[in-house]
């Protein structure tokens, strides 16, 4: 299989990215399926020796190679960066895992990617713009079937390295944008209603929060592939009730708290520096207030551009600079750069 | 197979114990005091760490459970400990001891209400070390009380 140039990643948008962030689309970021799988009669990937992994990585990679076109990557020889920039673009979980030690691999295709004795032996991630949890399950079971290969299983139940994954082995889960919910004060955990989910311990909902972007990832592990279904539909309903939230805290942010969006927008076109973090905060505060206190006829491209270049990783991969100072100064001149309006960069009245 | 715990009298303190969860027909008891200041994954684990799986454990026909996986050597405690198995084999050889634990320790609150979806939470953060989050169920929870 060939070999995947990150250099080459650089330059284009991520799925994630491709959904229409005009209007309302901002909220749901996108939608992701993990599914765990391991070889029948191997050790997991933790207990194997190391010609056992190698074994193991040649044997799922000669598979991978077959039904995903696009390459691979050996995530054991990536730098810290390097790995930062796929776990930007949701090619992998975690920057910091067992890829230091083990032999392991990543290759992605479209919407689909896999990592290869990682944790598991196979982990299929499909990862679609906005609500497509349907589809990321589509794929996800596709790739796993064109895999054709012989899974533990054990009674009707994937074996797994977590135990709390045993069973369907799949992680569902969508990520929602809600900057109205954080700066206005609400706390998005109890946005959640936990108590109209009481069925939490067949569903394992779980959610968590990445603050500096105001993110919110929501999702479910199933037991039994016959739940996710039903699963599904009632991770939706709490998606929805989400988006409705964050829709009248939009609008709350529009009468009382209107300069949060405003001094975040003049942060971004402004500072002489900005670090990873604010930039993405900022943005993301801008992204609730166009159209209602900033501006309006800021696209969403241009967001997404600036977002881009706000994170990281995606910094790090342009240049072979580590300093950090000097690529705070870089992100604050292309973020301010990508978001200069030909008409001006007023408040709204 | 499946686990069966001995002990009548509170698991973790000895005391009486008025608080009953039943493990596949067999019955283990906790006081009040530590059904309060436990979550779920710490009674887990403190049900492991506090019992021998030789003398405590044992399967339905009495024999006990292996102390290690004949196909990749994990111990039935560092299993317990780390939620990880080693192999497949390990689901084989030792059942499905973290859905009977779980479905145990899920048996103890009365009624699943918001909680218990607040405990669950708690767990689940404290678990990925995102304890800004835990600091805030946390307080949320006091509030309910």
């Amino acid at each position: 299989m060939k070999k995947v140039s990150l250099k080459s990643m650089v330059s284009t948008l991520p799925s994630w990215m491709s959904g229409d962030w005009n209007d309302d689309g901002d909220i749901v970021v996108g939608s992701e399926v993990c599914m765990y799988r391991n070889l029948s009669g191997e050790k997991f990937p933790h207990m194997q020796s190391p010609e056992e992994r190698k074994r193991v990585l040649g044997h799922v990679m000669s598979r991978a190679s077959g039904i995903m076109d696009s390459g691979a990557v050996r995530l054991d020889s990536l730098s810290y960066y390097e790995k930062l920039f796929l776990y930007e673009r949701r090619v992998i979980d975690s920057v910091v895992d067992n890829c230091n030690t083990f032999s392991c691999a990543s290759v992605a295709s479209g919407n689909t990617s896999m990592s290869i004795n990682e944790d598991d032996h196979v982990k299929i991630k499909s990862f679609f713009p906005g609500n497509g949890i349907d589809s990321a399950l589509s794929a996800t079971f596709e790739a796993e079937r064109d895999m054709d290969m012989d899974f533990a299983i054990n009674g009707d139940r994937y074996a797994t390295v977590e135990m709390s994954m045993h069973g369907s082995g799949i992680i569902a889960s969508t990520i929602l944008h809600l900057p109205a919910t954080h700066m206005t004060g609400g706390s998005v955990l109890s946005a959640l209603k936990l108590s109209s989910f009481p069925k939490m311990h067949s569903m394992c909902l779980f959610s968590s929060e990445e603050k500096s972007s105001n993110m919110i990832i929501v999702g479910f592990m199933s037991p039994t592939i016959r739940d996710i279904p039903s699963h599904v539909s009632k991770l939706n309903s709490m998606v929805d009730s989400l988006v409705d939230i964050e829709m009248s805290r939009r609008e709350i942010m529009k009468n009382e708290y209107a300069d949060i969006p405003c001094r975040a927008w003049g942060l971004l076109t402004n500072a002489r520096t900005l670090s990873s973090s604010e930039a993405c905060r900022a943005i993301s505060y801008c992204v609730a207030g166009v159209g209602r206190v900033i501006e309006a006829g800021i696209d969403g491209n241009k967001l997404k551009k600036s977002l881009l270049a706000a994170m990281d990783g995606h910094m790090a991969m342009t240049t072979d600079k580590r300093d950090d100072k000097w690529l705070d100064e870089q992100r604050a001149k292309i973020v301010s750069e990508s978001l200069f309006l030909k008409t001006g960069r007023g408040m709204m009245p | 197979m499946t686990p069966r715990m001995l002990d009548k009298k509170c698991i973790f303190c000895d005391r009486d114990a008025s608080n009953r969860f039943v493990v596949n027909g067999s019955s283990s008891h906790v006081c009040d005091k530590c059904i309060k200041g436990r979550s779920t994954i710490d009674r887990i684990h403190g049900v492991f760490s506090r019992l021998e799986p030789e003398e405590d454990f044992l399967i339905d026909d009495g024999s006990t459970y292996p102390e290690k996986c004949s196909n990749c050597g994990t111990s039935l405690h560092v299993m317990v400990q780390t939620m990880r198995c080693g192999c497949p084999q390990c689901y084989v050889v030792y059942g499905n001891i973290y859905d009977e634990i779980d479905k145990a320790t899920s048996c103890v609150e009365s009624n699943p209400d918001e909680m218990t979806g607040l405990k669950i939470q708690l767990e689940q953060a404290i678990r990925e070390e995102r304890y800004e989050d835990a600091n805030d169920i946390k307080k949320m929870m006091e509030s309910m009380k």
